[in-house]
């Protein structure tokens, strides 16, 4: 009896090796994605760069630090994510040391958040930039990109992706906030970046009635939850993780 | 013939006059070949320390370039004084596209106090450098820095055959960007704008 049930006592047990097996491998491979995936989120200007400055007084860089701090707090309770901030407090970095500081943490994609300003009142809302391509494509003339930059240029359709996901979460989240559009543009801050990155300006601080707004926590939170909305929808789609 | 009726007479007189007068002038005006109004200088071009034109100096049209309210580049006729020297030319073109259009509906594309510095032109590359002072990057956002950009490009290159490209430098400093935003680095052609519509 005891031979008879050895071998089959070892086959069950097999099996049930192999099912845990299965399921660890299965739970490590969801864990790796998690960990595979960093997200830099970088709040614009800082120290003695204040950005704008609206009419009210309220600065560009600590409305982009708190948006960027509130953001990085939902995709830890939400999303698992690790998550970065080129700049936790008010202090000034410049646009190479924060593009080094993502490359260097191999990010799986960059936000840079800024807010729009213009000289009248009428424009509102969000606008979502990303970088032009190889050749700046709205020249007349296409013109070659320095080597480093056109390293970012091979992930501009991601980027476009991911530009579109954050445009498209922010205006569900306001429908009546104003839509400045999605534009590829020679953007600077993303230009030595070597993942999908955009420039978000989820709204108009030179605009009086938004910069009230913006002063409210409540609002602040609300765009931070359409920005995280954005990064929800672009990750589950899954194109994050693009390297060439 | 009363003293009051004298009165009455001498007032029909100055009456007759004026309105001799009055006529005289309405002919002198109505006539197709009076000499036009003596042109005034244009004082919106000046830049201190530099004799840009002589005021005697013919005019010519320069085709300017400006956001509208669409965001779009638009085109503005106006006039320069025509300087011998194709950089005095450049020079004006840049001090009135910095003032912003005279059009309704169309945008500044620089705040106020941004002021050109100095300008040459070398093998096809217009260099300006601007003097920005730190409030003008207080009011400027990315899209806005991106037409001002544009702005200037399609004034300075459009009309102007000798001129292939613009490269800014600011405060007399090679940068980045203008305001934080847009890339600045590198000569750039000019992008195709619409005329006025
Ligand atoms: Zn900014």
């Amino acid at each position: 009896m005891r031979s008879l049930f050895r071998p089959m006592g070892g086959f069950f047990f097999q099996c049930i090796l192999a099912a845990v097996l299965m399921v660890l491998v299965g739970l490590a491979a969801d864990v790796k994605a998690v960990d595979d995936t960093v997200i830099f989120l970088d709040p614009g200007h800082g120290g003695e760069d204040t950005g704008i400055v609206g009419g009210g007084g309220l600065t560009e860089k600590s409305v982009c630090l708190d948006l960027a701090k509130r953001l990085k707090q939902k995709i830890d309770e939400r999303l698992g994510y690790r998550t970065y901030l080129t700049r936790g407090e008010d202090k000034s970095l410049s646009l190479d040391e924060r593009a080094a500081l993502a490359n260097n943490h191999r990010a799986t994609l960059f936000i840079s958040i800024h807010l729009g300003a213009f000289p009248d009142q009428r424009y509102r809302g969000v606008g979502v930039f990303y970088p032009a391509g190889r050749f700046h494509e709205a020249a007349g003339r296409p013109q070659p990109l320095p080597e480093w930059d056109a390293l970012q240029a091979t992930h501009r359709e991601t980027s476009k992706a991911l530009a579109g996901k954050l445009h498209h979460a922010l205006l569900r989240r306001f429908p009546d906030g104003g839509d400045l559009g999605v534009h590829a543009l020679p953007l600077y801050p993303l230009a030595a970046l070597n993942m999908p990155a955009v420039l978000v300006e989820p709204a108009v601080l030179s605009r009086a009635a938004e910069e009230e707004k913006l002063g409210s926590e409540s609002v602040r939170d609300a765009l931070a939850e359409g920005l995280f909305e954005g990064v929800d929808l672009f990750l589950k789609n899954g194109v994050a993780g693009e390297r060439p | 013939m009363s003293a009051r009726a004298r009165v009455l007479d001498s007032r029909l007189i100055w009456v007759f006059l004026a309105l001799i007068l009055a006529a005289a002038i309405a002919f002198f005006l109505s006539r197709p070949d009076r000499p036009g109004p003596v042109a005034r200088p244009m004082d919106e071009i000046y830049l201190p320390g530099y004799p840009l034109y002589s005021e005697s100096a013919e005019r010519m049209p320069v085709q300017l370039f400006f956001p509208d309210i669409d965001l779009d580049l638009k085109m503005e006729s106006r006039e320069i004084y025509r300087s011998d020297e194709t950089a005095d030319r450049l020079r004006q073109v840049v001090v009135l596209t910095l003032g912003g259009p005279r059009a309704e509906g169309l945008l500044r594309p620089f705040s106020e106090g941004v002021r050109l510095r100095e300008l040459y032109l070398y093998e096809g590359t217009v260099y300006v450098d601007l003097d920005i002072p730190e409030k003008a990057a207080m009011q400027t956002g990315t899209f806005m820095e991106h037409l001002a950009v544009r702005a200037l490009e399609a004034s300075l290159v459009q009309g102007f055959p000798e001129v292939e490209r613009l490269r800014i430098v600011r405060n007399g400093q090679e940068v980045e960007t203008l305001f934080g935003h847009i890339d600045v680095r590198y000569p750039r052609p000019a992008f195709a704008a619409s005329p006025a519509g």
